[in-house]
């Protein structure tokens, strides 16, 4: 039997495939096993311990029946409880059945017999003596008595028996859950070893069988990857006897074919194309495919060794609709055939439109010297120009220097304007206080003039006096003539101060007149002053509206000046650009010769170019 | 011609100035030297008074007189003199220049005393004491018997005695 690839994986298969059938058998019979134990612990052990409970039950009732009976008078009442008893009678021997028939093990047939021997006991003592005392009427006491000592103890008798089965049913339920646990572990590490074991062989197997197939298919996949990227120098170490190893002995073979193909090509490209190319089989596509290549391609080139010598009457038959080589040979020489007419033409073009540059040349020559002439009057208008930029600039620095000091002047009078305002304030002042003084004055001239009314007043007491003096003197007679005298002097004193108090009050009433005229003076000089302050007020807001004009204009003056100095600074550049411009001008003349010098040989050129495609055979 | 014209106008002038001069050098004739009178003189509407020293007793001041009615019109009025009561008449009324009391702001009141009588006088103004040379009185103006003369030809002198005992002051008649 041969180890191919086949029955390697069938052999591992198998072997899993054996391991898993033992894990499954295990499982199943363990499962049962589980199983025939918990349906015991059901049937027997559950439902039996549910049987004897309702044992139980009946003893209880049984007893509470018995009971009843013996109170009970009514002989109705007595028969229908004793009917419930025959009941209970067959209700235990019906349970009694069913647990022997559920003890299949016979585990309780002991507790079971030992019930049943108490129960027929009881049964036996009841229906002789107990029933037999309570049905008669007065014999309650009996009966009791009977029932007290007799059937008591029987009754405890059959609950004990009861119990005892009871604690049977438990203790073999506890029996059976234990089996149970003990099964279910025993069989859940048998799985688990089983199951391991068979994981552990089937990994090991797979993994020899894998890393064999790994191996060869790494080394054909570096080999083929090799072959993609056009390596044909590739070894293969894959000997084994299976389908691998025959993959591997194709492989081998395929390299070897490419490798001669290879070969054949690389001459081919070097361009020997007298190579023989025998196809290695009937089906061999690319040997024949070769050999046709090489047909074609010595029939190319001994067109293109025909086209070469200059002979371009060239029929091209094309190998097939795609034949690339052949439509481009045959564009070639048409193209060819184009080119050499277009060419003759074109040399012909060439000499006569040579001729006609070199006419433009020499006209455009004049034009570039009639440029330049212009050019240099320019440069001398851009410098006239300049000139009166720079005066321009001056003049704009002088006007902008005048409105300097224009401003200077303009921030003197502003100087001026507020000294004369403080000048004003203090003549207002001082007329203020002058008014006042004259008010003063006035109302001192009133009070001079009261002085003087009363002065008047004493003058003419004292001229009536020296009346009376008189008058006296006169009455006397001789003794009194030097009184007389001395009246008389006194009436003139009088009559003198009279006179004098008339003239001081002419001179005050000049006085007033010229107070009041004063005091009306220093009115109008007040307002004069006011008006004076205005038009100071005024004269300063218009100085300071022509400083700001003048610092305006000298604003705008330095402007002027700034912009002409661009101005100038522009024209230097134009000059420098005329400058340029000349220069340029002169190597465009040089340039202009150059071309006509050019063209010269152009002409020349296109005349040998003629000779040239004369040659062609068309 | 003419400067012995002017020559002339000048010497004549010249006389004229010289006997001026020595006429002026003079000293002044007494004429009478006896009889001279100290008077008061007085004004009376336009006109000046004098009324001899020796009849006056005082010039009053101005005072408000209290006038009584049902009196004659030179009546003006009563006067409180320190506790006297004097009457006032109207000289100017009572010499007939006038029909109605004196309304002048310069009125004074003078006392006249005399043996006779003591009363009171209310002129329009003193004016001053002069001396009245008695023998230059024109006596012959042929004006009322209370004038004793003509001064200088403005001035009259009255004569109180008489004015004040003539029968024109019913009153004093009474009195008398």
């Amino acid at each position: 039997m041969t180890l191919n690839l086949r029955n390697k994986f069938l052999a591992v298969s198998g072997v899993v495939f054996v391991l898993a059938a033992i894990v499954a058998a295990v499982g199943i019979s363990e499962a049962l096993y589980i199983r025939s134990q918990v349906a015991t612990m059901y049937q027997a052990d559950l439902v039996g311990t549910g049987l004897v409970s309702m044992l139980s039950q009946d003893m209880l009732e049984m007893r509470e029946k018995v009971l009843t009976h013996i109170s009970s008078v009514e002989p109705a009442k007595k028969k229908e409880i004793e009917a419930d008893i025959k009941r209970i009678d067959q209700n235990v021997d019906a349970t009694v059945l069913a647990i022997k028939a559920g003890d299949s093990e016979g585990a309780q047939k002991d507790q079971v017999a030992k019930f049943v021997a108490a129960w027929s006991s009881f049964r036996t003592s009841r229906d002789a003596l107990t029933l037999p005392a309570s049905r008669v009427g007065g014999r309650v006491e009996q009966a009791l008595a009977f029932y007290s000592i007799d059937e008591n103890a029987r009754v405890h008798s059959v609950s004990d028996a009861v119990n005892v089965l009871i604690q049977s049913k438990v203790q073999s339920a506890n029996d059976h859950n234990a089996a149970t646990e003990r099964a279910f572990i025993r069989s859940a590490w048998l799985i688990t070893g089983i199951s391991l074991v068979a994981l552990l062989l089937g990994s090991g197997l797979a993994l020899l069988v894998a890393r064999g197939i790994t191996r060869a298919a790494a080394q054909m996949v570096t080999a083929s990857r090799g072959l993609a990227q056009g390596d044909l120098n590739q070894i293969l170490d894959v000997h084994s006897r299976d389908e691998l190893g025959t993959m591997a002995d194709s492989f081998r073979s395929m390299i070897g074919y490419q490798q001669r193909m290879a070969a054949v090509a690389d001459e081919i490209a070097q361009g020997n194309l007298s190579r023989q190319v025998q196809p290695e089989s009937p089906k061999d596509v690319l040997g024949r495919a070769f050999g046709r290549m090489i047909e074609s391609l010595q029939r190319v080139a001994a067109m293109a060794d025909a086209i070469a010598r200059g002979d371009l009457n060239q029929e091209i038959q094309l190998q097939s609709p795609e034949d690339v080589l052949g439509r481009a040979l045959h564009r070639m020489i048409g193209n060819l055939r184009s080119l050499i007419a277009e060419l003759q033409q074109g040399s012909q073009n060439l000499a006569s439109a040579g001729g006609e540059i070199l006419a433009a040349t020499s006209q455009q020559a004049a034009g570039m010297t009639e440029q330049s002439a212009a050019i240099a009057q320019t440069t001398v208008t851009v410098d006239e120009l300049k000139a009166s930029a720079d005066q321009a600039v001056e003049l704009a620095g002088s006007v902008s220097a005048i409105a300097q000091h224009a401003n200077h002047i303009a921030d003197e009078g502003v100087l001026a304007v507020r000294h004369a305002t403080a000048g004003m304030d203090d003549i207002r002042q001082k007329t203020q206080s002058i008014a006042e003084n004259i008010l003063a004055l006035s109302e001192q001239s009133q009070q001079i003039s009261e002085i003087i009314a009363t002065v008047n007043d004493l003058a003419n007491q004292s001229n009536l006096l020296a009346l009376n003096a008189a008058i006296e003197a006169s009455r006397a007679g001789e003794q009194g003539k030097g009184f007389a005298v001395v009246a008389q002097e006194i009436r003139l004193l009088a009559e003198q101060s009279k006179a004098a108090t008339a003239q001081v009050r002419v001179i005050l009433a000049d006085i007033q007149r010229a107070t009041n005229a004063a005091v009306m003076a220093t009115e109008h000089g007040s307002k004069g002053v006011d008006a004076g302050m205005q038009l100071i007020d005024q004269a300063g807001r218009t100085i300071d509206d022509l400083a700001a004009v003048i610092q305006q204009a000298a604003q705008s003056a330095g402007q002027i000046g700034a912009s002409v100095q661009q101005h100038s600074v522009g024209m230097e550049q134009i000059a420098v650009a005329m400058g340029s411009i000349n220069q340029a001008t002169g190597l465009n003349l040089g340039a202009t010769n150059h071309t006509r010098q050019a063209v010269q040989d152009l002409t020349d050129l296109s005349t040998t170019l003629n000779h040239l495609v004369d040659q062609y055979q068309v | 011609m003419s400067v012995d014209l002017d020559t002339a106008a000048w010497q004549m002038n010249e006389q004229t100035l010289q006997e001026r001069a020595r006429r002026f050098a003079q000293p002044p004739v007494e004429a009478v030297v006896d009889a001279v009178l100290e008077v008061l003189l007085l004004r009376l509407g336009a006109e000046q008074y004098a009324i001899g020293l020796p009849f006056l007793r005082a010039v009053l001041p101005p005072q408000k007189l209290t006038p009584i009615p049902c009196t004659p019109l030179y009546v003006a009025g009563l006067l409180n003199l320190r506790g006297e009561i004097l009457i006032v008449l109207d000289l100017a009324v009572a010499l007939q220049l006038r029909a109605v009391p004196s309304t002048s702001p310069s009125a004074q009141v003078i006392l006249v005393e005399m043996p006779q009588v003591r009363v009171g006088l209310l002129i329009d103004e003193v004016l001053t004491v002069d001396r009245l040379h008695l023998a230059m009185l024109d006596r012959n103006f042929g004006g009322q018997p209370w004038a004793m003369g003509v001064s200088g030809g403005t001035t009259v002198l009255l004569d109180m005695e008489r004015l004040l005992t003539s029968d024109r002051f019913d009153v004093f008649d009474e009195l008398g």
